[in-house]
């Protein structure tokens, strides 16, 4: 096993691959800030650069590209509301409070220490663990996928913040409008009404970017408060207790991330959405979550890169990809005559050592190269908001259109940014409907395969061990805390109403009835006039 | 009637309303699809309708549900506490923002705009499109110096087309005149 990571350091620390390493991660955070451009897109279209190169060289720098984009998207989601990529979801709800707070140096910087802490995780549990992870990954039929499917979407629990009713529409609203176009399964145009434009869907991403980009920026627009961010300089710069009090949160999303990312199909943006729902249900500090914790965006951040890491499980040991990056990865591997799969560990050791070992090295110049400059991208929200918002909007609709290069996409974009405003008005929780839009195909593609392989009986989800277990656990963790707190605050209310201010008696100061702002502690002093 | 009185009185938030009933339509539309795609086909297997009709329950029974609880809520006053607090919060809202209809008319105008920027890109092509969305934005809707909205404009221009046209080689449209 040592030897296995010290040819893979020898094989990632020569200088071209250094170079190409450090190319592929500022490009890859560049291509991931502007929305619309996600992992999958950056390494699609930056591809062709590697085609002259070594393929060891070429993969470290694919490599580079991914986990680079990722973090550029963490960068759009905490600075503009918009996440790069789905897996960023997770990150807008706490990063863009924090920056409004005039934290987002802070959220930055804990993104990138979480990414970096999750990549050694990941790397010495690919070290320990590949070859019987990706066994066991095999056997994760179609029960046990759809139990996974469900459990992410029992997430929507913590997504929906206090109002769960509002939270189940809008999740309901994303599964409908993932239902739009021809079908994966069947040959079945669904909900096209006849327009050529919807057979091929409604892409998550455009939906995204106008719900959160365009919707944010009409609701600020509306408000006409705006006023640039002004932020102290140690506010800015994360502090040794917001690390100390993220390290659960950063263990905990490694982990979790690291274990769904080895699961063919399900991609890092599963593992972000799960770890940040999971870790809501169990942090100390779930009374901040969604209003600024920096646990939520620790929490998000490292699933979402340590199941990164973990995707090349499935894609090098089995050749099956472990989300869409991932396959178009795969792509690369077979244009350069590499034949992933199980021979593939014994064939080329320093090909597979080399990209695993980069996977470290590309963590580390990510963070040299972000840490100090949290701050400096955080100032974009000193920029006077009249500027900010319409350069907020030509990139977002660039982008939208760059998803698919159609131009339907801004009809979308449109529709989808005059929803996003009115839903945010009436606060309507809008991650559910993303939520919803990403799982959707997932959970369908689950459901066929599990209807076929049980001959059309569900059930078999509640007779699979493995299955009931994983619904198990995801019941145990995600419905369990909410009932219970639910439960509390009941009881709470009951008592409220028998005890002594039942009968209109005298407020009391003290805990759970101090005055939070001037107004209402006048308003609590005059008493009714 | 007092200001923390009349705070107390039960509020209808008809937008809110509008919203459930489109929520409750919309999901009665799916269920209704949903079911005529098949839920289950010849075979007894997981049939094209199952998500939608699945989606549209969940979107008809949350909207219902939610629709109770929130009637239910309304229907109660509402405590000097909470009648107090929504009052401080609506001064300190009121000390920076717009009136209600500089907030419409604000929303309406980049609304507009960006439409415009929509049906516009057919003839002109994208770049150009939402470069003059950015001009338009920042001169008369924001009211800042012509000058410094064509500096925007252009720096936008500048970065789009080299960033999406140039290096990332996106066939950014040209609209019907075939400019740029």
């Amino acid at each position: 096993m040592l030897e296995n990571i010290l040819l893979g350091f020898s094989t990632s620390l020569t200088p071209e691959n250094l170079l190409w390493c450090f190319i592929g991660v500022a490009l890859g955070t560049v291509i991931g800030m502007l929305p619309g451009l996600g992992a999958t897109t950056g390494v699609a279209i930056l591809l062709p650069l590697t085609l002259s190169m070594e393929p060891v060289t070429a993969l470290i720098m694919l490599a580079g590209i991914y986990y680079g984009c990722q973090y550029g998207g963490t960068i759009a989601a905490v600075l503009i509301a918009t996440p790069g990529d789905a897996n960023a979801v997770a990150t807008v709800i706490d990063g863009y409070a924090l920056a409004r707070q005039g934290k987002a140096g802070k959220a930055l910087a804990i993104a990138a220490i979480g990414s970096f802490v999750a990549a050694i995780i990941s790397l010495i549990l690919l070290v320990l663990v590949a070859a019987p992870i990706a066994s066991f990954a095999l056997r994760f039929g179609p029960a046990e996928m759809l139990a996974i499917m469900i459990m992410g979407m029992l997430t929507i629990i913590s997504f929906s913040g206090d109002n769960l009713g509002k939270g189940l529409m809008m999740a309901g609203l994303g599964l409908a409008l993932s239902t739009v176009g021809m079908s994966s399964g069947f040959a079945k145009a669904r909900f096209t009404f006849g327009n050529v434009q919807l057979l091929g869907g409604i892409d998550f991403v455009v939906v995204m970017i106008g719900v959160f980009a365009v919707g944010e920026v009409i609701s600020q627009v509306g408000t006409g408060g705006v006023q640039p961010i002004r932020t102290r300089m140690r506010d800015m710069v994360i502090r040794r207790q917001d690390i100390a009090e993220s390290v659960p949160a950063i263990l905990r999303g490694s982990t979790i991330g690291f274990r769904l990312g080895t699961l063919p199909g399900a991609g890092s943006t599963l593992a972000a959405l799960v770890s940040y729902g999971m870790e809501k249900q169990v942090s100390p500090h779930r009374k901040l979550f969604g209003k600024g914790a920096i646990q939520g965006v620790a929490a998000a951040e490292s699933a979402n890169n340590a199941a990164a890491n973990a995707n090349f499980i499935p894609t090098l040991a089995l050749g099956v990809p472990g989300g869409t990056t991932t396959a178009v990865l795969l792509g690369a591997f077979v244009m350069y005559g590499i034949q992933p799969g199980p021979l593939l560990f014994q064939n080329q050791p320093a090909l597979v050592w080399g990209l695993l070992t980069s996977f470290f090295i590309g963590n580390v110049i990510l963070l040299a190269l972000n840490l100090p400059l949290a701050p400096v991208f955080a100032q974009a929200l000193r920029l006077n908001y009249s500027y900010l918002y319409p350069a907020i909007l030509f990139f977002s609709m660039i982008g939208a259109f760059a998803v698919e290069n159609n131009i339907f996409a801004l009809t979308v974009l449109f529709v989808a940014g005059v929803a996003g405003y009115f839903l945010k008005k009436y606060d309507f929780p809008t991650a559910p409907l993303i939520l919803g839009l990403v799982l959707g195909p997932m959970v369908e593609k689950a459901l066929v395969q599990t209807s076929s392989y049980a001959n059309g009986d569900l059930s078999v989800i509640f007779t699979e061990p493995l299955a009931l277990t994983i619904l198990g656990i995801a019941v145990v963790i995600m419905l369990v805390p909410a009932l219970m707190r639910r439960f509390s605050q009941v009881r709470q209310e009951n008592l409220s109403t028998t005890g002594p201010l039942a009968d209109g008696g005298e407020q009391i100061d003290g805990p759970g009835f101090e005055s939070t702002t001037p107004g209402q502690a006048a308003s609590l002093r005059n008493g009714p006039q | 009637m007092s200001e923390v009185a009349a705070a107390q009185a039960p509020k209808v938030d008809i937008g809110a309303w509008v919203i459930r009933v489109v929520f409750l339509a919309v999901g009665l539309i799916v269920l209704y699809f949903g079911h005529n795609y098949k839920i289950r086909d010849e075979n007894g297997l997981v049939g094209p309708g199952m998500m939608p009709f699945f989606a549209g329950l969940v979107m008809v029974v949350a909207t219902l549900l939610e629709g109770i609880v929130e009637f239910r809520r309304q229907r109660q006053p509402v405590s000097p506490q909470d009648a107090g607090n929504a009052i401080a919060d609506a001064d300190a809202l009121a000390a920076n923002a717009r009136t209600p209809t500089e907030t419409r008319r604000a929303v309406l105008i980049v609304f507009g705009v960006i439409l415009a920027t929509v049906l516009l890109t057919q003839l002109i092509g994208l770049l150009l499109a939402l470069t003059v969305m950015v001009f338009v934005l920042v001169w008369p809707v924001e009211h800042k110096p012509w000058w410094s909205a064509a500096i925007a404009a252009l720096l936008a221009f500048i970065l789009g087309f080299v960033v999406f046209g140039l290096v990332l080689g996106v066939p950014l449209p040209t609209g019907l005149l075939g400019l740029v």
